[in-house]
């Protein structure tokens, strides 16, 4: 590589870095609960070798029953170790990954016959800045790690199309990636069988046998852990996300004219492919955002708008040059990784869908490299400079200023704030509604760097016994002076305590009528309430009710 | 067998919108009907274009009058709300940066014309009556069952290969009216129809004559007997 395209590697993945890590403890605003159950897991397995519920080195981590893939958890372990458990040590390892996959989106595009010798810089660049790769880049928990190990996995498999050598490292890569995210668990089977039919001619020569057997012998060897598990639940649960209710409705329409043997697969492939059609709208990847707004950012989708117009011409490159090796492999590549996404009920999943960000980035460069080789360049470089540099107003203004503010409680703000008005004030008693809010439990264990050992006591015992099989999760808990429960209205407000909900759980009604005094308040920074808590009176109440309730005695007030 | 002119018939009248626009006015029916006709026959000769660009145009006036227009710079209460919400949301810098993507009537239209630009490119809007991303607040419907897609896919693609610029034309033209009016329009972006239509032949000929030949006549019945199943389906979500 010469000098200048060292510099501009290097430049690019400087902006990357930026972008990645500048304020990752701030923004998202607010610390999500997988996030929370993430760096709080890392954090007890750093301390006690052991997760929340107690296991000793899972295999896979059964936090909210999600059994998520263990790698991005284990890899934060050494993070928190250096940079104590906080916000950013949790979103680290994701910043980190997006760095890689930068590098790895680069040496992918000087792998493919572009034309012009720009293209790789100039696809990598764009790569960077794109919304989808900086979103995940700085979320807490698995989904980027298993990107870049899957996209690392694909370049080796690429590269072993002429250097069969890299068979021995591809596929081990693509087992690893099924231990990032659990998309990868199906997505790497499927595409490992594509690449063996589809390029068959390619890979199942002589010269790659032994590679090939290594390989193979290498990535089952990866399997284990999870192969340990196989027969338990543990091992696949994704399968609720699978549609199969809505195909029922959608049948029962078709059945009014055609026998349910045949409206039934009618109706699943309507749905299927409706939906793997949405996840190449140009509608979807550059004009629309996520719909679930914990997944997407305001005003911005997933690519840049100006984007659509070298994605369509990509589309065409690919269709034109349909023979070609390289083609096919994206071609397949995109197919496949839209599966898993398309077989959920998600309309559209950023999140399920991540590993399209790497066959659609190819695609639009492949656009671009079509495009840039027929205009001049002194038209294109000016052209390429304004739409960055708008590209990057546009998410200063979508990420930096309009996110911070408008998905900060989507994102669980306030938890900190709340911890520590709990650690201010540690001889008052804590009762938090948890029937609309996600597990409170975890944020504040986070917050409050509770330790481990005394949430895993906390803990049912048999959880841990039947770690893999039990399927049941409680959001309930039990530790410090924090209860995570419904409150309870004929027996809380006769205990001296604080009850803490979001702005529907106490009315102002409810509080007058128990004598309840509002003690804090956290907002958001659209002002809008987060938490509010209000401190009981049961001697009022008691009087106010001519102490009717059992409870109303003078031991009604918790000792600790 | 399957001559250009059958094709295309089939493809025009095996579609529920081409009978939604009926329905609703005979007139815009038979407009729709002759401009898709005379694009299929500029084909052949290219002496017809005045023949072709005159219904076009007289099918974006329809469209145009058609479409309950919002100014592209209005902005509803609820608009209104976040506009002001987002206004104080920017960091105290010296330059209006705030007000230039918010207040400024270019940055509302340019959104605004992004957006409905992004609703007309999107292909489920055409082939899945934009499930899984219904609009909300609009009244979406089926248009062409969902097999035509994949024909429709190689008719564009050969299309722009083989330079057929003016299918290219009577596409770019309602796209960039469509996104400057919006959607707001009970039969839908009407004027797209001739190009999908004519496309979507092109795909079903290309299609015909890349089959083998000794397995021709197997396939062909299949894809009749799964285009009757798949446009008793549409008729079924249509009608539900």
């Amino acid at each position: 590589m010469r000098g200048i395209e060292l510099l501009l590697l290097v430049v690019t993945v400087a902006l990357g870095a930026f972008l990645y890590f500048f304020k990752l403890g701030e923004i998202p605003n607010g610390l999500y609960v997988d996030e929370a159950v993430t760096g709080y897991n890392a954090y007890s397995l750093l301390t006690t070798g052991k997760d929340e519920y107690g296991k000793t080195l899972p295999v896979v981590l059964r936090f909210f029953v999600s059994y998520s893939p263990p790698l991005y958890t284990y890899l934060t372990i050494p993070v928190i170790n250096l940079l104590g458990l906080t916000v950013t040590s949790t979103r680290f390892v994701a910043a980190l990954s997006g760095i890689i996959a930068i590098v790895v989106m680069f040496f992918f595009l000087k792998a493919l016959p572009l034309t012009n010798r720009w293209t790789p810089f100039l696809g990598a660049f764009l790569f960077t800045i794109t919304p989808w790769a900086i979103f995940y880049s700085r979320v807490g928990y698995e989904m980027n790690i298993g990107f870049v190990l899957f996209a690392l996995g694909v370049l080796f498999l690429w590269y072993s199309l002429k250097h069969p050598f890299f068979l021995v490292l591809g596929i081990p890569t693509l087992s690893l990636s099924m231990y990032g995210a659990h998309a990868q668990q199906i997505l790497v089977p499927l595409f490992l069988l594509g690449v063996g039919i589809f390029l068959r001619k390619e890979l199942f020569v002589k010269k790659n046998k032994k590679y090939l057997v290594w390989g193979v012998f290498l990535a089952t060897i990866l399997q284990l852990p999870y192969l340990s598990i196989i027969t338990t639940p543990a091992f696949f649960t994704k399968g609720s996300l699978f549609y199969s209710d809505v195909i029922t409705s959608q049948a029962e329409k078709i059945a009014n004219y055609l026998p349910i043997f045949i409206a039934i697969p009618l109706a699943f492939l309507r749905e299927f492919f409706s939906k793997f059609l949405t996840y190449f709208s140009p509608r979807s990847l550059f004009f629309l955002p996520d719909p679930d707004p914990q997944r997407s950012l305001p005003e911005l989708s997933v690519f840049y708008s100006w984007m659509v117009i070298p994605y369509l011409v990509g589309l065409y490159v690919l269709w034109q040059q349909r023979k070609r090796i390289d083609v096919r492999f994206i071609v397949l590549l995109a197919a496949i990784s839209a599966l898993p996404p398309s077989l959920t009920r998600d309309p559209f999943s950023t999140q399920r869908a991540l590993p399209l960000l790497l066959p659609i980035t190819l695609s639009i460069a492949l656009g671009i490299d079509w495009l840039i080789t027929r205009i001049r360049t002194i038209v294109w470089i000016p052209a390429a400079t304004l739409l960055i540099a708008f590209s990057l107003l546009l998410l200063w203004r979508s990420y930096f200023v309009l996110f911070p503010h408008e998905r900060a409680r989507t994102w669980g703000y306030g938890f900190q704030q709340f911890a520590e008005y709990i650690e201010t004030h540690p001889h008052e008693h804590f009762i938090i509604d948890q029937s609309r809010i996600k597990p409170a439990y975890i944020e504040l264990a986070f917050f409050m760097r509770y330790p481990p050992e005394q949430l895993q006591s906390a803990v049912n015992p048999t959880i841990k016994d039947n770690y893999y099989t039990n399927t049941q999760f409680n959001p309930n808990y039990t530790f410090a002076n924090i209860e995570t429960r419904t409150i309870h209205w004929e027996e809380d407000i006769y205990k001296e305590q604080i009850l803490v909900g979001d702005e529907l759980a106490i009315s102002e009604q409810q509080a007058k009528e128990h004598f309840l005094n509002r003690v804090f308040e956290i907002r958001d920074p659209l002002d809008y309430i987060v938490f509010q808590g209000f401190k009981t009176n049961p001697t009022q109440k008691c009087a106010a009710t001519q102490n009717q309730s059992v409870l109303c005695k003078k031991e009604a007030t918790f000792q600790r | 067998m399957f001559q250009g002119s059958s094709i295309i018939l089939f493809v025009v009248l095996a579609n529920l919108w081409i009978w939604k626009i009926f329905s609703v006015n005979l007139f815009l029916g038979l407009l729709v009907l002759i401009t898709t006709v005379f694009l299929y026959l500029y084909r052949k000769e290219k002496s017809r274009l005045l023949f072709f660009i005159l219904p076009l145009i007289l099918l974006l006036i329809f469209q145009w009058n058609t479409t309950e227009r919002v100014p592209l710079t209005y902005l509803d209460n609820d608009e209104q709300r976040v506009q002001q919400m987002r206004l104080s949301e920017y960091p105290a810098i010296p330059i209006p940066i705030a007000w230039w993507f918010e207040g400024r009537n270019e940055s509302i239209a340019f959104f605004r014309i992004q957006k409905n630009l992004g609703e007309a490119l999107d292909p489920n809007l055409y082939f899945f009556a934009n499930h899984p991303r219904e609009r909300v607040g609009s009244n979406e419907f089926e248009k062409f069952p969902y097999i035509f897609l994949p024909f429709f896919l190689l008719g564009l693609l050969n299309s722009v290969k083989a330079r057929r610029w003016i299918l290219l034309l009577s596409v770019i033209l309602p796209l960039v009216l469509i996104s400057l009016i919006g959607h707001k329009n009970p039969l839908g972006p009407f004027s797209l129809f001739p190009f999908l239509v004519i496309a979507t032949m092109y795909g079903v000929e290309y299609a015909m004559r890349a089959l083998p030949s000794h397995y021709k006549t197997k396939i062909l019945l299949a894809e009749i007997a799964l285009f009757i199943l798949v446009f008793i389906q549409t008729i079924a979500y249509a009608r539900y």
